[in-house]
C-alpha cells in the first residue's frame, strides 16, 4: 500500500510556548511538526529535511535574519522557503532581504498560519 | 569668522593702501594682528609658505604645552615632540589645501603624548600676496568632549531601539501565547456557546494587536495610526476569524477619503468598539443559518468623524431592546464616553445600524470631564 509523506514543518522559536501552541496547531492540521529553541548548525536543519521553517527573528542571541542567511547561502537548504516570526511590522523588507519568502506578524491567527503552509508546501 | 578678520587684516598690511584705513596706519597692522592673534580663545597658529612658525595664539600654546620661543621658526610637524607630524593633517596641508584654499571643519584624531586621544575640526585658508608670497591660518578647535557626547547620545538612542525592538516582541510573543491558547480551546470544547465566546475573547485580542501592526516604530513620539487602513485590517482579520466557522455572513468595509490619523489609544477604542458591534450583529442579527451583511462605516471631517456597524438582520424585538445591555454594549458605551462620542441605534425590521459620532469643538470640555469621573 502507498504510504503518502506528511508535509514536515519545522518551528525555530525560543519561546517554548509558542512553539507548543504551533506545534498543537499544525499538527490539527496533520502536519508533522518539529521544533528547534536554538540554532546550532545548518546540517541539524537538513536532517530534520522540513518542507517549510518558521523561524522567529530574535531567537536567544542569534538574530534570526542572520540564520536565514546562512540557510539561504547553504546548498544544502537554500531552497527550503522559511517564514519569518515578527514582531514588529516593519520588518517585512528585513527578511526579505535575508531570503525568508514571506513573514508573519505576531500576534497571528491561525487561519494566517495554515495559508502560509498551504502556499509554500502546494508543490510537495 | 575669526579667521575672516585676520585674513582681513593680513590683506590689509600687503595692500599698503593710499587712503586713511579706519584701523589706522598700514605699517602697525601686524600690531594689530598679532593683538588679535593673542586674545582668540581658539588655538590660532599662522605659518609660512614652507610651513614655519610664523606666531600662534596664545590659546594654542596653553592647550599644547608650547611657548612662543620654542616654537618660532620652526617647522609646523617637528613642534613639541614632533607630534604635530599627523598623516591627515600634512594631507591638507600639503595636497588640500594648495587645491581648494579654505578648508572648514576638517576633522583630525591624534593622540596627543599631554592629552590623550583628541577629535579636532581645523578650519585652514590660505592667504596670497601680490609679490606671490604665501602664509597659511590654522584654527585648531578641539572637538573632542562634543564628539564624546555625540557618540553617547548615539549609543544611548541604539539601546532605546533595542530595549523598544525587544519589549514589542515580547509584548508580541505574549498576545500571541493568549491568542493561540483561546483558540486551540476554542476549537476542543464542545458546547457552541463556549466555543463562540473563546473565539470572540480570540478577536478582541487580535484587535488591541492590530494597533501595534500598524503603527510606525521609527517615529516614537506623536505616532499616529492610518484608521482607514487599520479598520480594513481589522474588519478582514474578524472576517476571517469568525465568519468561517459561522454563518453565511460578509463584513464590508467602507472608508471616507478623509479618513484621518489618530492616536493608538483612540484606534483602540475605536477598534474595539467596532469589534463588539461586529460580534453583537453576528450574535443576535442572524438568527439560524440566515444569510447577511455586515457594513462598517467610517467617516470624517475637520469637525467631526463617524463610526457605524449596520446589518441587514432582523433588527431588535422589544424583548432585547428592554433587557439591560451586556458586555459588548457596556464595553462600547464605555470606550465612547472616553472619546467624547456619542451612541445613536436604530433598529427596523430591516436591520440594526450603531452609529458613533465625535465633534472635534466639543472634545475637550467634555474629555476633562469624563476623565475626572
Amino acid at each position: 500500500m502507498l504510504k503518502t509523506k506528511k508535509i514536515k514543518v519545522l518551528v525555530i522559536d525560543d519561546n517554548f510556548g509558542i512553539s507548543f501552541l504551533m506545534r498543537k496547531a499544525l499538527e490539527l492540521k496533520n502536519y508533522e511538526v518539529e521544533i528547534l529553541n536554538s540554532f546550532r548548525n545548518v546540517n541539524e536543519i537538513k536532517e530534520i529535511s522540513p518542507n517549510i521553517i518558521f523561524l522567529d527573528i530574535s531567537i536567544g542571541k542569534k538574530n534570526g535574519l542572520t540564520i536565514s542567511r546562512e540557510l539561504k547561502n547553504n546548498t544544502l537548504t537554500k531552497n527550503i522557503p522559511i517564514v519569518m516570526l515578527t514582531g514588529e511590522a516593519n520588518t517585512k523588507e528585513l527578511a526579505k532581504e535575508a531570503g525568508a519568502s514571506d513573514h508573519i506578524l505576531k500576534p497571528f491567527g491561525l487561519i494566517r498560519l495554515y495559508k502560509i503552509v498551504e502556499k509554500y508546501t502546494k508543490k510537495v | 569668522m575669526l579667521l575672516s578678520i585676520v585674513m582681513c587684516i593680513l590683506i590689509s598690511m600687503s595692500h599698503h593702501q593710499k587712503v586713511s584705513d579706519p584701523l589706522g596706519d598700514p605699517k602697525d597692522g601686524h600690531i594689530l594682528t598679532r593683538a588679535i592673534i593673542d586674545t582668540i580663545r581658539e588655538p590660532l597658529i599662522v605659518l609660512d609658505e614652507e610651513l614655519r612658525v610664523i606666531t600662534a595664539s596664545s590659546s594654542f600654546y596653553k592647550k599644547f604645552s608650547l611657548n612662543r620661543e620654542n616654537t618660532h621658526s620652526k617647522m609646523f610637524y617637528d613642534l613639541g615632540e614632533g607630534e604635530w607630524n599627523i598623516p591627515p593633517l600634512r594631507k591638507l596641508l600639503e595636497k588640500i589645501i594648495p587645491k581648494h584654499t579654505t578648508i572648514e571643519g576638517y576633522e583630525v584624531k591624534h593622540n596627543f603624548p599631554f592629552l590623550g586621544l583628541r577629535t579636532m575640526l581645523v578650519n585652514a585658508r590660505e592667504i596670497q600676496y601680490e609679490n606671490g608670497r604665501k602664509k597659511m591660518l590654522l584654527s585648531i578647535f578641539d572637538n573632542t568632549i562634543e564628539r564624546e557626547l555625540q557618540s553617547e547620545k548615539e549609543k544611548l538612542l541604539s539601546q532605546k531601539d533595542l530595549l523598544l525592538k525587544e519589549m514589542r516582541h515580547r509584548i508580541a510573543n505574549s498576545l500571541q501565547l493568549i491568542a493561540s491558547i483561546l483558540i486551540l480551546k476554542a476549537g476542543m470544547v464542545k458546547s457552541k456557546e463556549t466555543r463562540f465566546q473563546l473565539e470572540d475573547a480570540h478577536s478582541r485580542i487580535m484587535t488591541i494587536a492590530t494597533v501595534q501592526e500598524q503603527l510606525d516604530p521609527s517615529a516614537l513620539e506623536g505616532e499616529k495610526v492610518k484608521i482607514g487602513k487599520y479598520l480594513t485590517a481589522l474588519c478582514n482579520s474578524l472576517s476571517k476569524s469568525m465568519i468561517g466557522g459561522r454563518k453565511p455572513i460578509t463584513i464590508e468595509v467602507m472608508i471616507g477619503v478623509d479618513a484621518r490619523k489618530v492616536s493608538p489609544e483612540e484606534a483602540v477604542s475605536l477598534g474595539l468598539m467596532t469589534t463588539e458591534l461586529v460580534i453583537n450583529s453576528l450574535k443576535h442579527a442572524f438568527p439560524g443559518t440566515k444569510e447577511g451583511k455586515v457594513l462598517v462605516t467610517y467617516m470624517s471631517t475637520n469637525k467631526k468623524w463617524s463610526l457605524s456597524v449596520a446589518d441587514d438582520g432582523i433588527g431588535q424585538s422589544k424583548k432585547i431592546k428592554s433587557k439591560r445591555p451586556g458586555l459588548g454594549t457596556g464595553i462600547v458605551s464605555a470606550l465612547a464616553e472616553q472619546i467624547s462620542a456619542k451612541i445613536k441605534i436604530e433598529s427596523t425590521k430591516l436591520g440594526t445600524k450603531v452609529s458613533i459620532t465625535h465633534a472635534h469643538a466639543k472634545n475637550q470640555k467634555n474629555k476633562s470631564l469624563s476623565n475626572r469621573r
